[in-house]
This record gives C-alpha cells, sequence and structure tokens, in this order.
C-alpha cells in the first residue's frame, strides 16, 4: 500500500511521469553555486534539534550520445549507458491519436495491437517466444502524438531485437482472422473504462479543453468501434508509417558498432513515408462545471484546469515550477491543505499533460462525497493564494531544489532516459533546452510564479468535471457555476 | 560459487532471422553488490552499499512490522501507522517532512505489506544527510507530537485510500474475500493489509503509542544506503543523528503460522459492478526462499508470463475464450500461494474458461515444460534482475528485502543460483504438488448473475 499510488489514464502519456520536460545530452550540467540555500530553517545547534545543512551539490554529468541518421530519414540515437548487460530499446513513431479523424477515436491503439500479431515471416507466438528469448518483452503503445515499439533486452541481443522492430515495423502480417478478437477485446476495454470515475471525468475534460481535436477524444462510441475494419487499420498504418517519422533511441550496455551496423542494414531499406501531421488544436478555456452522475458514488472523482504554454513556449520551466509548488508534490500546497491537513482525499495531484504545441493543467482528487464542495473551495482558495501573493524566496528556492533533483532522478534509468530524449525531440526543444534546464529552474523568481498562476490559472476559465453522487454532489457544485451534465 | 553454465538448446524459430540471445547461466553477469553491514548499539542494522555509477543515493528503512503482526479486530494498524510517520515528530512540524525533503530535490514514499514497513527516500547525494536526519527524528522522538488530531486525519486519508483502491474498484474486494477462504482464521495472512473499515475506525491513540513502543524501535529495523556516498560519511552521520534513539523493549514473539492445507476444493461467487466475469484460481503455495519457490515463479511465467505462454496462447489466442490471463507465485516471509486469473470473454462461460485452465495445467503435470519455455522463462528473470539492479532504490529495497527475507542482505548471488540450477523437470514436479493439490476458486461476477459461478471439478 504505497502512500500514494499513481493514476491511470486511458492512453498513456508520452510525457515521462514525473512531469519534467527534460532530457540529456553529452556534457556537463553544473548546479549554478549559492542557489542551494536550505530550506529547512536553521535552529539549534544540536543534532538532534535542527536539520544539518546539505552539502553542496556535485556537479550533473550526463551520457553522451551518438547520432545519426539514416538515408530514407530515421533517426536513430545510441546511448552507451551504466554497467549492466542490459539494453532499452524504444522506437518512436510520430503517429497515434493525432491522426485519427472523429469517427476513428482509438484506430491507432487497434493498430498497435495489430502490429503485435506477428510478421510477414514469423507468427505473433514466434514473435513472443523470440523477444522473451532477450530476456524482454515487447510492448507497442499509441499515445496522442507518438507510437512507441519498446523493450528491455539483454544487452548482447540490443542488435537481435533492433532487427526484430525492423521486421515488425516494415513486415507486419496485419492477419485478417486475428483481427475481430483485437476489436473485441477494445470493446471490452471501453465497458470498462467507460465505468470507471476517473477515466469518465478525463473523457469530459479533455473534450472541454480540445473541442473538435483528436486531443480532445479520450473514448470511442461503441458502435463506431465496432465498425473498424482490418483494411482501416492497414490502410491507417500505411499512411501514417514510414522511416521519416521514425526515431529509435538505444540505451544501455551493448556493443555500439555491431549494434550501428544491424540498424543499418535492418531498416535502410524501410519506405520513407509521409511527413508527421501537424494539428495544433483550438483550445477552450472557459468556466464550465460539468457534473457525471454516478448513484451513489462513496467519493467524487475531480478533474479541474484549463490549456497552458506547451514545452516549447518561454514560461514552461516557470510552469512547471509554480505546478510543482501549487499541487504537483507531496509538500505542495493543495496536497498539504486536503490531504494532510483535511483528510479529504488519498491521492490529490496536479499535472501539466503536454501534447505537440499543446498543454493542459490540472488538479484531480478522489474525495469524500460529503466534502467534495469543501474540497473545490480549498483548491480554489489555494490558486488565489497564489494569484494574490507572491511566495516566500524560500518557498520558490524549496521547489526549485525539488524540480531541479527530480530532474536529475528522472534521468538514472536507462528506460527514463529513453523517454527524456524522446521527449525533447519530439517537441523539438533542441540540445540547449537540456543543458540550460537546471539553470533556468534556479532562474524562476517568486515574482514569476505569482505572475504565472495569474496569467495561466485563472479559475475563471477553468473546466470544472465532477464525476459523483448527483443528489448529495449538486448543491455543493452549484456555486461554482451553471451546472451541466 | 561455482555456478554450472547450462547447455545450449536449439534456437527458437525466430532466432534464424533476428540473431538470438544464447542461454546462460544467471549468476554469472550479476554483479556482487559489495556491502558493510554494522549493528549501532541501539540495535539498528546498517546497511550500506557505495555505488558511484550515477549522483544519487536511495535510503530504505525496514520496519520489522506488517499486518501479519496484527490481531483479528485490529487489522490495517501497521498501514495506518505509515501514514502516521510522514505526519511530522518533535523537531519536524506537520507537512514539513515532505517540504524538506522535496526542497532538497528528494522524492520519498511508503509501503506496507505482511511482513514488513517500507519507507524511502531517493535524493541527489548532496541532500542525504537531510534524509538520514529526518529518519532518525521520526524513529526517536515521534510520540511527543503525536495527538488525535492527526491519528483521526490520516485515519480518514486511508478509509479514501480503501474506498479508492478496493470498495470502489472493479474486482477490489477480491483478494480479501481469497485470503479469508485460502488461510485458516488464525492465520496471520488471513486478512488484508489495508484492514477493515470497523478495526480502522476504532482504532484509539493509546493504540498508536503502543504499537510505536513496541515495534518502531532501532532494534526492530534496518536502515540500507545504496549509490553515490561515501561510507565514512554516512556512518559518522548515522551514529551522530541515530545512535542517541533508546533501544526499545524486546519484540513481541514473531506471528506463528499454523500448519495446514487447503481441506477441499472451494467454490465461491462475488457479486460486483463488473461488466465480466473473472474467475481467480488459488493455491497454499510455499514462502519465499523456500526450495520450491524458484521453480514456482517460473512455472508462473511459463504459464502466463507472456503472449507465448501455455495459457495465453491456449484461452486467449486458439480458442479465443478469453480476455487475459495471469499467473503469479507470491511468496511472502512466512507463508506463500500460486494464483491464476482469467476474464472470459463476455460470451464465453467461466465453466467454458475453467475447463481450459485444467486442460492446460494438465499438461504441464503429464508432460512438464519443454527446454526452449525453461530457457525463456529463466532469461526474462534475469533481464528484469538486472534491470533492477540498475536502479540504486531497487538495489537499497533488494538488501533490505534479503536482509529480512532470507537472513542476510549479501543474497543476490545465491538468489540467482537458484534459477541457475532449476530443470524443466522441477517445474513439472511443483505443478504436480501444488497446483494438483485442493484450491479456492473465486468468481466474481456482475451484479445479479450469480450463475456464472465456477463450480467445476477439483484438477486431479
Amino acid at each position: 500500500m504505497p502512500r500514494l499510488a499513481s493514476k491511470l489514464g486511458v492512453r498513456p502519456a508520452a510525457r515521462p511521469a514525473t512531469n519534467l520536460a527534460a532530457a540529456l545530452v553529452a556534457g556537463c550540467l553544473l548546479l549554478p553555486p549559492g542557489l542551494h540555500a536550505q530550506a529547512a530553517p536553521a535552529g539549534a545547534a544540536s543534532a538532534k534539534e535542527s536539520p544539518p545543512a546539505p552539502a553542496a551539490p556535485k556537479d550533473f554529468s550526463v551520457p553522451a550520445k551518438h547520432e545519426f541518421t539514416l538515408a530514407n530519414g530515421m533517426h536513430v540515437t545510441l546511448v552507451p549507458y551504466g554497467r549492466l548487460p542490459i539494453a532499452t530499446l524504444s522506437l518512436d513513431l510520430r503517429t497515434g491519436a493525432i491522426d485519427e479523424g472523429p469517427q476513428q477515436v482509438w484506430l491507432s491503439a487497434l493498430m498497435a495491437d495489430y502490429l503485435q500479431q506477428g510478421t510477414a515471416s514469423h507468427p505473433a507466438a514466434a514473435v513472443a517466444e523470440a523477444v522473451a528469448g532477450m530476456g524482454g518483452a515487447l510492448s507497442i503503445t499509441a499515445g496522442d502524438d507518438q507510437t512507441s515499439i519498446q523493450g528491455a533486452v539483454l544487452g548482447d541481443s540490443a542488435a537481435a531485437f533492433a532487427r526484430l522492430i525492423a521486421d515488425i515495423v516494415q513486415h507486419p502480417s496485419f492477419p485478417e482472422s486475428e483481427f475481430p478478437r483485437l476489436r473485441n477485446d477494445r470493446l471490452r476495454q471501453l465497458a470498462i473504462a467507460s465505468s470507471r470515475p476517473q477515466v469518465m471525468a478525463q473523457d469530459r475534460f479533455a473534450a472541454q479543453i480540445y473541442p473538435d481535436h483528436p486531443y480532445g477524444r479520450v473514448l470511442p462510441t461503441e458502435d463506431a468501434l465496432k465498425g473498424y475494419t482490418a483494411a482501416q487499420v492497414r490502410d491507417f498504418y500505411a499512411h501514417n508509417a514510414g522511416a521519416v517519422r521514425a526515431h529509435l533511441y538505444i540505451v544501455g550496455m551493448f556493443n555500439s558498432a555491431a549494434v550501428e551496423q544491424a540498424v543499418r542494414d535492418a531498416f535502410e531499406g524501410w519506405t520513407a513515408g509521409s511527413p508527421p501531421t501537424i494539428n495544433v488544436p483550438t483550445v477552450r478555456a472557459e468556466r464550465t462545471v460539468i457534473l457525471i452522475d454516478r448513484p451513489g458514488a462513496v467519493q467524487s472523482t475531480i478533474d479541474l484546469g484549463l490549456p497552458v504554454p506547451d514545452p516549447s513556449q518561454p514560461d514552461d520551466i516557470p510552469l512547471q515550477v509554480t505546478d510543482a509548488l501549487l499541487g504537483g508534490s507531496f509538500g505542495s500546497r493543495i496536497t498539504s491543505n486536503i490531504r494532510e491537513q483535511k483528510g479529504y482525499t488519498y491521492s490529490p495531484f496536479s499535472t501539466v499533460d503536454t501534447k505537440y504545441r499543446s498543454a493542459d493543467w490540472r488538479e484531480g482528487a478522489d474525495v469524500t462525497t460529503n466534502v467534495t464542495g469543501a474540497s473545490l473551495k480549498e483548491i480554489f482558495g489555494e490558486i488565489d493564494r497564489l494569484r494574490n501573493e507572491a511566495p516566500t524566496a524560500d518557498e520558490v528556492r524549496a521547489i526549485e531544489n525539488y524540480v531541479a533533483g527530480t530532474f536529475v532522478l528522472a534521468n538514472s534509468s536507462q528506460a527514463g532516459l529513453a523517454r527524456q530524449f524522446g521527449f525533447v525531440d519530439l517537441h523539438g526543444l533542441g540540445d540547449d533546452y537540456l543543458t540550460t534546464f537546471v539553470r533556468r529552474v534556479y532562474a524562476v523568481t517568486p515574482a514569476d510564479v505569482q505572475r504565472i498562476a495569474q496569467q495561466y490559472l485563472d479559475p475563471n476559465k477553468m473546466a470544472i468535471v465532477v464525476a459523483g453522487d448527483k443528489k448529495t454532489v449538486a448543491d455543493q457544485v452549484a456555486p461554482y457555476g451553471k451546472v451541466v451534465q | 560459487m561455482r555456478v554450472d553454465r547450462i547447455a545450449s538448446v536449439a534456437l527458437a524459430a525466430g532466432a534464424l532471422l533476428w540473431g538470438a540471445a544464447r542461454l546462460r547461466a544467471q549468476a554469472s553477469d550479476i554483479p556482487r553488490l559489495r556491502i558493510e553491514r554494522y549493528v549501532l548499539p541501539n540495535g539498528l542494522e546498517v546497511v550500506l552499499h557505495e555505488d558511484h555509477t550515477v549522483q544519487m543515493v536511495a535510503v530504505s528503512t525496514y520496519y520489522h512490522v506488517g499486518s501479519a503482526d496484527e490481531q483479528r479486530g485490529r487489522t490495517g494498524f501497521a498501514h495506518l501507522f505509515e501514514h502516521i510517520m510522514f505526519m511530522g515528530s518533535e523537531h519536524v512540524p506537520v507537512g514539513k517532512f515532505d517540504q524538506w525533503l522535496e526542497a532538497a530535490g528528494a522524492n520519498n514514499n511508503g509501503y506496507t505489506t505482511n511482513d514488513r514497513t517500507t519507507y524511502y527516500e531517493w535524493m541527489p547525494s548532496n541532500a542525504l544527510p537531510l534524509a538520514l536526519w529526518l529518519d532518525a527524528d521520526r524513529m526517536g522522538w515521534l510520540l511527543p507530537t503525536m495527538d488525535l488530531p492527526k491519528v483521526d486525519l490520516q485515519r480518514d486519508v486511508v478509509k479514501n485510500e480503501r474506498r479508492e483502491s478496493y470498495d470502489n474498484q472493479p474486482y477490489g474486494r477480491a483478494g480479501e474475500t481469497i485470503l479469508a477462504a485460502l488461510y485458516p482464521p488464525d492465520h496471520p495472512y488471513s486478512w488484508p493489509v489495508i484492514g477493515s473499515m470497523t478495526d480502522l475506525s476504532a482504532a484509539t491513540l493509546d493504540d498508536v503509542r503502543g504499537f510505536f513502543r513496541t515495534y518502531y524501535a532501532p532494534n526492530n529495523a534496518t536502515l540500507v544506503l545504496a549509490g553515490d556516498f561515501r561510507a565514512d560519511s554516512a556512518k559518522h552521520w548515522i551514529a551522530r543523528y541515530f545512535g542517541d534513539i533508546p533501544r526499545g523493549p524486546a519484540i513481541p514473539a514473531r506471528p506463528r503460522v499454523p500448519a495446514f492445507t487447503v481441506p477441499r476444493d472451494t467454490f465461491m461467487v462475488q457479486e460486483d459492478h463488473v461488466q465480466l466475469p473473472r474467475v481467480f484460481y488459488a493455491w497454499h503455495s510455499v514462502k519465499a526462499f523456500h526450495p520450491d519457490d524458484a521453480a514456482l515463479n517460473l512455472l508462473a511465467y511459463v504459464l502466463a508470463g507472456d503472449k507465448a505462454s501455455r495459457l495465453y496462447q491456449s484461452l486467449v489466442y486458439d480458442r479465443q475464450a478469453a480476455q487475459d490471463v495471469d499467473a503469479s507465485q507470491d511468496g511472502n516471509r512466512l507463508d506463500g500461494q500460486f494464483s491464476i486469473d482469467v476474464t472470459p470473454k463476455p460470451d464465453v462461460s467461466p465453466a467454458r474458461v475453467d475447463t481450459l485452465v485444467r486442460e492446460a495445467i494438465r499438461r504441464v503435470t503429464d508432460s512438464g515444460v519443454t527446454a526452449l519455455e525453461l530457457q525463456r522463462a529463466k532469461n526474462v528473470h534475469h533481464a528484469r534482475m538486472l534491470d533492477r539492479l540498475a536502479s540504486v532504490t531497487e538495489q537499497a529495497d533488494l538488501l533490505n528485502y534479503y536482509d529480512w527475507f532470507a537472513g542476510t542482505p549479501d543474497y543476490i548471488q545465491q538468489d540467482a543460483v537458484r534459477f541457475d540450477h532449476l530443470a524443466a523437470a522441477d517445474l513439472q514436479r511443483v505443478a504436480r504438488s501444488y497446483l494438483g493439490a485442493h484450491k479456492v476458486v473465486l468468481t466474481v461476477v456482475p451484479m445479479g448473475h450469480p450463475e456464472l459461478e465456477v463450480t467445476g471439478p477439483p484438477i486431479q
């Protein structure tokens, strides 16, 4: 029973779970001197009574990467890392929900399922057996902007696994016989997801923020899903998969020369295909209260928030610092308030959810039914307080240490590094984004945090979604605006 | 220890095209974790492992108390207490434990199991002294600021956790129903870690104080550091912060596990707000590190570990009878269970699925598993172990786990060797001994459909 378990969404987020838009390049990030004042108060000299002052932070070194591009446009990043003989491979393909039409929701997810049904030369079971023989497991997941084909294998199998991935993406068999099963699985998943309050809330929230856009379509209708055909999925793949949309990351301990050769040989024949779809949504920022009735529910699931700047915008890092201070950490203001002081909820958390060239900020919590209104009051109270009064320098410095420290931690595993590199490449942030990340975190001032809250976190522009027992909570949410069902 | 390499076997089909991994002995490239272990005069056991490959440190503290140490009617206490440990202590005001750690760039969390309560922090190296100081303050000086409002508040948080993760989750109540049926009532694993709402409500401030005095003493804890630090500095800080904490009284006798066998197959049905029925099978198996534990682990992989596994191939691919299937051997410190869960497809009856599950198990008990199946299971297990070892947080947890479960933190090589020595016949043997015994079968069904209960004949 962890003190806080992560919440699961329907679609895997392409963003690192830490919510830190950061990755690393070769070189060294120096934490600026003099910027690490301890947030804990200085007290009496006794070892027992006051927390120790921190030692100076060490320099933060990052692994070197080797990059190359094949003639067909596919990008490859090799990162020798660690000292254990394992390697993580991830082929990130720029397709996903973004390429779905209004009547094609989850078509990319079905494509991901279908890709796992074997290749022209090897049925699905042979693929699964081969991957297990390499010590790994194959995972293919479609997100909003990317589809990832990935796995961690024993290091001496890195070249073999790269060849296997190449076979999958170039020669998927897409057998007709397997399609009804996959579609039925997704229909069942839809039925289960549609009954989960967190998903119900997420679905309405996304539709509110991203109207008439794939990012706003979390769940398909049952009828639409039933109508999908194998031919549609094959067609979707043919249109949206190709070398020019692909970036392969290999992180870990492997023979670089042999792996590079294997990658070149295996992928050079892949068709280039069409460039990625660019479809930036027109977002909606307006106060709306959406109440989803769940008769008898013992908890209300709350999602509230609004569109915010995406990672390519200059305010991205100040926004991350503000989010961490307001609701994105255990010690944050909202979490301290409604969990540690009031006990209203087990799992409150805020996050900046990023898409390509758009993003939203959201606070989510499952609260006891009878304190639904009280929870909204406290959450908005904390947002208003931050807008009305700049935080102290100590509080900001403390949260900057958290954001910078979490950045280091997020980059200390193979999978974490692969995710971070992929994040930076997807958003086109460039290498200097990485090398300046820590410095830019520490450059955020209390006035910046207040400005960010004022500029981007306006409660009057926030959508509020509540999934709960309507007869109990309707009066509680009424003060927050006209309620729509 | 000398490790026998395993003879090479025929390559899998895909190997010809992509090239395959060879089979290797598990222990050969598992690094030995160099450790230093000592005990402070107050009984606190310390394990240090330096690893300078990343610029971070993980701290893991095991208190040797879990839900198995509770009594019936007082369940959920160990876990409630875990929450209270984050509520501040004599020199740490409420809320500052998290805030100060986060202000040093650190992350932290905790969890409770049947056998232990674990607290951990992972951080940039320079935050280590602060983390140790905070952990020491709550070990030594929690009670002076402990009051009823703190207890009441975390009681509410935990009740919300129970609602969110169990009562309000599809299939969320299956686990505790199975425990109650599988284990006899005097077995300390017969109730769930989260506890009952009634018992949580009944916990008093005196209970909390008594629990702390009994179990949260340095002589009932092990502190493990792994990562980028210098042992001499760490020892200095540990002595300074933890050294003054008084030793507690002798720890009460550890819970006793009655010897038992499941006397007959037990079939149960539970209605829940679910879309599809799900069939849960549970067998009494063995505790962690029992001689048969490793074979049962690999058997679980062969049965349902990947898409080429027996149950997946039979139920999901060939017969299209199930949505998904899972199998696991859960060896805890005192006892264990082997589980299989299957979710039938909408138009397939649980009884049909039950027949297929029994057939799949019978094929293993009658004819065993193939050399290739065993190789895949071993290689996957091996890669997962390496993957864990790449993280200092996992290193710290593993060292503490080995220490409490196997009796020494320096056990990683022996753990790997257990798997090296397994032959296909071992998997067949444990399938016969454990899955051939009586079991508990719970069918969770949509409301109003108790007729879907599986009541099939026992496997024999």
